[in-house]
């Protein structure tokens, strides 16, 4: 693979933290929108995201290293107000609580979450906001790097919000059919929004394709690696047909037909959503070209 | 027998019936409490199991989903590790001549060697240097000023 500063623990903390952040959104979507006949995938949105947010920041705090060993030393990640990662850090601190006090305030999980109830709502917005701010950090913190001119582009951000929407719907409905399997007729449902967001990812995924091939040398690069170059397999393959394509179209005969496709089709659309999220991740870190440094 | 025989003889049936019944209330309801105290313990008890039995369930979908989520991180990483090994990079892949790592090892090389000041070698070797000719009007004044 080529050779990248940025690992798979980050790459996993990009997928785990953005799918956490879009199933809080997509709890909090159903459970204002449609609290009647929503519940199992507003449930297993909550119930999701403070755990995968919280597994994703334990992998950024493995791959500090000397952080990791040294704990004394992390408090400078919070000392430099200027740098994103101080900004991410208050913000996963931030939302890691707010999600697991929403789970237990929606599900009335031990005394803390009847307690909790009462303020369920202001939870929500709050979380809200934390969730996108999640979200999009997990671009804005690649988005920043001047060293990588692929990377640093305002639709990275963009890209990433909208994949981790895509992939925490997912994780909903996955959670959804594991806490009531007979719910999966109404996740018939939200399959017109997995159309919607797949749509916008895709969309957004183009654009940066495109003008990154016209913006500068070290962008065609990464860009031609990605369609054409030693990524371009996993690029067309995993990204593209089973993270993109694949799930679209059962998401389009799903609305369709409407609890009528097998539960079988409905979790494997998902999951393929999952695999092109975590793979799409990869792909942008890796296929990360620095400037060039011989005019 | 006439009917009015026989409605005498079913109140008999009724009236001798009675004292059993009225026996029977003082006995029934000593036979009945246990049972109905029973049922009403049983109730919160199974009340409180079904509530536990639904939270653990609840917690564990949490947790099941996010243990999920890690299962596919990490098949996405072994397929990207394993199918890597069976390409082969074209010569014209950045990545293989890509000279930023090597410019990244010199520096942070832990080892103290003397480093030359400017680009090394191999750089150098890379790097076109563009030679600007002399203007006509210049090598005149020169040739004049060595006569």
């Amino acid at each position: 693979m080529p050779q990248s500063a940025w690992g798979w623990l980050i790459i996993t903390y990009l997928f785990l933290a953005g799918a956490g952040a879009g199933a809080f959104l997509a709890a909090v979507a159903c459970n204002l929108l449609a609290p009647d006949w929503s519940k199992a995938l507003a449930r297993a949105g909550s119930l999701a995201a403070g755990p995968l947010v919280a597994v994703g920041t334990a992998c950024l705090v493995l791959d500090l290293e000397a952080g990791f060993w040294q704990p004394w030393r992390q408090i400078y990640l919070i000392s430099n107000l200027s740098s994103m990662i101080t900004w991410g850090v208050i913000i996963l601190s931030l939302f890691i609580p707010v999600a697991l006090l929403y789970a237990a305030g929606l599900n009335k999980i031990t005394t803390v979450g009847v307690y909790v109830r009462k303020y369920l709502f202001q939870l929500e917005i709050i979380g809200s906001l934390l969730a996108v701010a999640t979200a999009v950090y997990t671009g804005v913190l690649i988005a920043v790097v001047n060293g990588v001119p692929f990377w640093n582009t305002p639709l990275m951000p963009v890209l990433f919000l909208a994949s981790a929407v895509s992939t925490g719907l997912a994780v909903a409905m996955i959670g959804a059919a594991i806490l009531d399997i007979t719910s999966i007729r109404t996740l018939s449902n939200f399959a017109l929004g997995h159309v919607i967001f797949l749509a916008i990812e895709g969309f957004v995924l183009m654009l940066l394709i495109f003008m990154s091939m016209t913006r500068s040398v070290e962008t065609a690069a990464s860009a031609g690696m990605l369609i054409s170059g030693i990524l371009s397999p996993y690029f067309w393959g995993l990204v593209v047909v089973v993270g993109l394509l694949a799930p679209f179209v059962l998401s389009i005969v799903e609305y369709y037909e409407y609890g009528e496709m097998s539960k079988y089709l409905v979790v494997a659309a998902d999951l393929c959503v999952l695999i092109g999220g975590m793979s799409l991740r990869a792909l942008i870190i890796f296929s990360a070209t620095p400037p060039r440094i011989i005019s | 027998m006439g009917e009015e025989e026989k409605d005498t003889l079913l109140n008999a049936d009724a009236t001798e019936t009675k004292p059993a019944t009225e026996t029977q209330p003082v006995e029934e309801p000593v036979v009945e409490e246990p049972t109905e105290l029973r049922a009403e313990d049983e109730k919160p008890v199974i009340e409180v199991n079904h509530l536990a039995a639904k939270r653990g369930r609840m917690v564990a979908t949490g947790l099941v989903t996010a243990v999920i989520l890690t299962v596919i991180a990490v098949i996405v990483a072994g397929i990207f590790q394993i199918t890597s090994r069976l390409f082969i990079p074209c010569p014209t892949d950045l990545p293989v001549n890509d000279p930023a790592p090597i410019l990244w090892q010199n520096i942070v090389s832990p080892q103290a060697t003397p480093q030359s000041l400017g680009i090394s070698d191999k750089i150098a070797d890379e790097v076109k240097l563009k030679a600007t000719p002399l203007a006509e009007s210049e090598i005149e004044v020169k040739s004049d000023d060595k006569k």
